[in-house]
């Protein structure tokens, strides 16, 4: 991700609200992707967002250069999704779906409207699968896979060790293929040995 | 070739396949794989699966999503009260408080569990009332269950692991049933702690009583619910003490 000027960043640390107020502009692109692949709305994501912000504010005096400040938004952003999904699971006991999510950008040797609603399946079940992963599985999956960090860089995020991630990491995908068998439609049974 | 061996050469592919591709392979992994049709098919796998992860395309987010967003975030900022010394002090005056609240309430709270088994639908819906009640007013969803959690984990898990002198002084206060020294809890606790967490449902009704109470005397946000819980906490923290 990139990162804000400097400048702008010690201004805001300083509490100089135009300088906050371009950071968040700044970043809050790049943190609504990162909510809403935690919390599958835009909706919920926007409202996760403001609390990021808040929380963001609040602490950025303390923030140190010790990591870039990208990995410590994204930090608090992973913690408020999170945090937010168990509420809402403890607070209605389901989750709610992620959004229906186009495949577009899949492999194009399958060229047919047949094969588009095959991609787009198994877009939805992967999507799904995501959702069902242990927490911080699904955090580091979405981070490597989807954020496509670094090792270090979602280890820095998650604050954990690299060998964590990578455990995770492994776990998650043996996780989701465990999970794409089960649930394998027929649409799928050509594309199941692969997943 | 052992399923050992396999296991530690398929665990080490699912990061090669996210990067470099084949050519960041060791040569001892290469090697086990050009005699290991288990291994070809997992690292075809893990590619396929990675390759499928990588191609979700979210969908756009809605043209309007950020009407609004700054003078929302702001009202929020400003309203918190004198945030940043909120930040620093809020948090530790509130759970002293709530420390308080626990200290004389959980023995009250944690017999009428005990008690009275057959409340516990009643408590659940009247805590759905709450809930409800205070979702309706506050119309921010986010913002209260943010405000409920911190509140009830400082209430529940509240460990005193910093060496604030003033902690200091109400830890050596605090009633002997609390658990409140670092570390891990002796098993001794074990037991303590299993009716704290049966209790911590009402313990958030009561913090939700509290809030509709407050918004129903006082046309406020959270704004100034934080302040008047902080201040509340404040003066219970002194007359505590002192």
């Amino acid at each position: 991700m990139a990162e804000i000027a400097p400048d702008i960043l010690a201004r805001a640390q300083g509490g100089d609200a135009a300088a906050f107020n371009e950071l968040v502009r700044f970043y809050r692109q790049d943190l609504l992707r990162v909510t809403y692949r935690f919390v599958g709305n835009y909706e919920d994501a926007r409202d996760v967002l403001q609390l990021v912000f808040i929380k963001v504010y609040q602490n950025i005096e303390r923030w140190e250069p010790r990591a870039p400040f990208w990995s410590w938004l994204y930090r608090i952003a992973v913690n408020e999704s999170l945090g937010w999904k168990k509420r809402e699971k403890r607070r209605y006991g389901v989750v709610s779906p992620i959004e229906e999510t186009p495949y577009p950008d899949a492999p194009s040797n399958l060229a047919s409207p047949l094969d588009d609603v095959a991609r787009e399946e198994i877009g939805e079940r992967l999507t799904h699968a995501i959702e069902m992963l242990p927490e911080m599985q699904r955090a580091t999956f979405v981070l490597r896979y989807r954020e496509e960090l670094s090792v270090k860089e979602t280890a820095a995020v998650l604050g954990c060790a690299e060998g964590t991630v990578k455990a995770n990491g492994f776990h998650a995908i043996r996780r989701l293929r465990q999970i794409l068998r089960t649930e394998e439609p027929e649409v799928m049974s050509n594309e199941s040995t692969a997943l | 070739m052992s399923p050992l061996h396999c296991n530690t050469v398929q665990e080490a592919l699912w990061e090669r396949a996210a990067s470099a591709g084949p050519a960041s392979l060791s040569p001892t992994l290469v090697e086990h794989m050009s005699k290991c049709p288990a291994c070809q098919s997992e690292r075809r796998a893990v590619a396929e699966l990675i390759d499928a992860s990588r191609s979700l395309t979210d969908p756009e987010p809605p043209a309007d999503i950020w009407d609004g967003f700054e003078n929302r975030l702001w009202r929020e900022i400003h309203g918190t009260p004198v945030s940043r010394v909120w930040a620093r002090w809020g948090r530790s005056i509130v759970g002293l408080a709530a420390m308080l609240v626990l200290g004389f309430g959980l023995g009250a709270v944690a017999m009428r569990v005990a008690r009275s088994d057959g409340d516990t639908s009643a408590a659940a819906d009247r805590q759905a009332r709450v809930e409800d009640a205070v979702r309706t007013e506050l119309g921010n969803e986010a913002r209260l269950a943010s405000y409920l959690d911190e509140m009830q984990s400082i209430l529940v898990a509240y460990r005193a692991t910093d060496h604030d002198p003033s902690m200091d002084v109400f830890r050596r206060s605090l009633p002997s049933g609390m658990v409140a020294g670092p570390g891990a809890p002796a098993d001794a606790d074990r037991q303590r702690l299993e009716r704290q967490r049966a209790t911590r449902e009402q313990l958030r009704s009561l913090v939700l009583g509290m809030l509709v109470t407050e918004i129903e005397s006082e046309s406020h946000g959270f704004a100034y619910l934080d302040r008047r819980v902080a201040s509340i906490a404040g003066q219970q923290l002194l007359y505590f003490i002192h």
